[in-house]
């Protein structure tokens, strides 16, 4: 048992704080989680197989899981540019812009919807000239990947900016001295030395737009087949009582959910291992 | 290939970084530029490899080999550059950060796989680190990543070899080795080379030539021989390891410290005028006996532990003297904390200003 070999350290309490973590995490998170698995296993398997598997249910993971990926990409893409230039670069109003990354973190996520909508509807500031260009925006899958991109952007950014300003100059001027051109310094020495960061901001995206739910209900439309996220699907089942059918979709989002979380973690461990080697 | 650099200016806003500072280094020459932080010689090496442009002005000229490089991009002028924290690439292993100057080489140049695994192979016989070719950077000590930043450089086959301080984060020890192997592998490849260190032991142990600079002006330049034991300035006496400092006056055959008369190397003085001697601690001789022509001083201190013992003096008039002496003589002279002593001097360095009267 080396994890509870003692060390001497010159703050003590490691019991006590790994109790109080234990006891933490079990309060907040593992106790309703289970209530989730037992209230689920009322149902007998086959019910609980045709309730997670209709078909209407299987468009919502496809979208909620589809929107929440692109939303997520779209914001590790641009997330980078705008970590990148608010580390980088000097201009009037950086503050400002700083400032305003943070809003969807702070902003009432039905705030955002509204806004979000009103934006985009075929009347919307911007939604009237994506309607000249064929586009609709608001009340389709669109804008499911425009609501999760807004309230995503912030994660990306925020991890991504210690990480650039930690990175060192001395980097790019060595391989701009071994000859390699921007491009390839940037794909070949930025990125990659980025990378553990850009995939913790891009899970953390990802798992918050899983979990979306105020903003996408006003800019989705709701339309069942086509633009019904799976939370939704989840209140609707509530307010019609179905409390077994709500909390077996509950179960698949949390299963589905910890799997690509796992997953991204694996890939993030992966990728930041190297740097540090076998020494650690 | 040689390089001559002529007239070259940098200011970073106010502050003037180099001053109209011109520069040779024949071909196969291991060139140190040495002076303190803030003395400009990094700014001249970024300036010769192309990371830093000098500011523009009519006459400045940086040449390799008679080719002026003005204009080229620091990865056009192909010059290898070490720099001081390594700056490895953390995300590739050892083979693959030497490789790297050759992988982004356009695809016509671009030597082939098995090319540049034997390119590779024979850097890392030469920095003896073969078995380590599938480490991270992560995994080296800081000697090892020195020398994988040294193989990387020079797989690029560089015309100039720039070192910036590359020993510099490095322990004393681990410090000493590298640099005689720096010296060894030069003498093998014969690549021009300009070192920038802060350490005036590592550039008299290293170089052909030193170059000392101070406040953005070169000092003197010279082999390390005669920067040391003719420096030119009182900068680079100062700076070139310990060295005591009287203030006397000039006689007409010598200089007058309290008792002591001191050659006068200096041709221009006149009788009478203020004078500085530099006194290395080797040339300061301490007696036991009472002369006239000697300085009487009490002894502060004795630090015998290293291959010299040091000896610090009080001189009664209240200057400070360090002495340095074989152990062989120290156990002859038997002195000890706080005893009377008499100190002479065998060699000094002396300086006045040139003010006309």
């Amino acid at each position: 048992m080396n994890l509870l070999k003692k060390k001497h350290s010159v703050l003590p309490g490691f019991g006590l704080t790994l109790g109080y973590t234990v006891f933490y995490l079990c309060l907040i998170v593992l106790i309703p989680l289970s209530g989730l698995v037992v209230r689920s296993a009322s149902m007998t398997f086959p019910d609980f197989w045709a309730s997670v598997t209709e078909p209407r249910v299987v468009a919502s993971y496809k979208l909620t899981f589809g929107a929440s990926l692109a939303g997520a990409l779209i914001n590790a893409v641009f997330g980078f540019i705008v970590a990148w230039t608010l580390v980088r670069y000097r201009f009037p109003g950086k503050r400002l812009v700083d400032a305003i990354v943070d809003l969807p973190f702070a902003l009432p996520t039905a705030v955002s919807g509204i806004a979000l909508t009103a934006i985009y509807s075929k009347n919307g500031w911007l939604g009237q000239y994506l309607e000249a260009w064929g586009i609709k925006a608001a009340f389709s899958p669109l804008g499911v990947v425009i609501a999760l991109t807004f309230i995503g952007l912030p994660f990306v950014v925020r991890t991504l900016q210690p990480a650039i300003a930690d990175l060192d100059p001395e980097l790019e001027e060595a391989a701009a001295s071994l000859g390699a051109r921007r491009l390839q310094t940037f794909l070949r020495v930025i990125v990659p030395t980025l990378l553990p960061a850009l995939l913790t901001g891009f899970a953390l995206s990802f798992a918050r737009a899983i979990g979306e739910y105020g903003s996408v209900v006003f800019i989705s439309g709701n339309m069942p087949m086509r633009t019904e996220i799976t939370s939704l699907l989840i209140i609707t089942k509530l307010e019609q009582y179905d409390y077994a059918g709500a909390t077996a979709l509950a179960l698949v989002m949390l299963v589905v959910s910890f799997l690509l979380l796992l997953a991204i973690n694996v890939l993030q461990w992966w990728s930041s291992r190297r740097f540090h080697g076998g020494i650690a | 290939m040689s390089i001559a650099v002529r007239h070259i200016t940098k200011t970073f806003g106010r502050f003037a970084a180099l001053r109209d500072v011109s520069l040779e280094v024949a071909a196969g020459e291991l060139v140190a530029l040495l002076g303190p932080s803030g003395s400009g010689k990094t700014t001249l090496l970024r300036i010769i490899s192309g990371l830093d442009q000098p500011d523009a002005s009519p006459d400045s000229e940086i040449r390799f080999h008679e080719e002026r490089v003005e204009g080229q991009a620091v990865g056009q002028r192909q010059v290898g550059f070490v720099f001081q924290h390594y700056a490895l690439f953390r995300h590739m292993t050892v083979f693959e950060n030497i490789a790297f100057g050759l992988r982004v080489r356009p695809r016509k140049e671009r030597p082939s796989n098995q090319e540049i695994s034997r390119r590779v192979r024979e850097l890392l016989h030469l920095i003896q680190l073969e078995n380590l070719e599938s480490r991270y950077p992560g995994q080296l000590s800081g000697g090892q990543r020195q020398r994988v930043a040294l193989a990387r450089a020079l797989a690029i086959e560089p015309r100039v070899l720039l070192l910036d301080e590359p020993f510099g984060a490095l322990d004393a020890k681990v410090r000493q080795e590298l640099r005689r192997w720096l010296r060894r592998l030069h003498d093998e490849l014969h690549v021009t080379s300009i070192l920038v260190t802060h350490d005036q032991e590592e550039a008299l142990e290293v170089a052909d030539r030193i170059v000392v600079m101070n406040e953005g002006r070169i000092e003197q330049e010279g082999t390390p021989e005669e920067v040391f034991h003719q420096p030119k300035t009182e900068f680079v006496i100062n700076f070139l390891g310990n060295v005591n400092l009287f203030h006397g006056r000039v006689e007409q055959d010598g200089v007058r410290v309290g008792p002591l008369l001191l050659p006068n190397n200096h041709v221009a003085g006149v009788s009478g005028q203020v004078a500085r001697a530099f006194i290395r601690p080797y040339d300061v001789e301490v007696h036991r006996d009472k002369s006239l022509a000697a300085l009487p001083a009490r002894v502060l201190r004795v630090q015998s532990a290293g291959p010299t013992v040091r000896l610090e003096l009080l001189s009664n008039s209240g200057d400070s003297i360090l002495a340095e002496m074989s152990h062989d003589k120290y156990r002859k002279l038997n002195v000890r904390k706080e005893e009377e002593v008499f100190v002479s001097v065998r060699d000094a360095r002396t300086f006045m200003d040139d003010y006309v009267i």
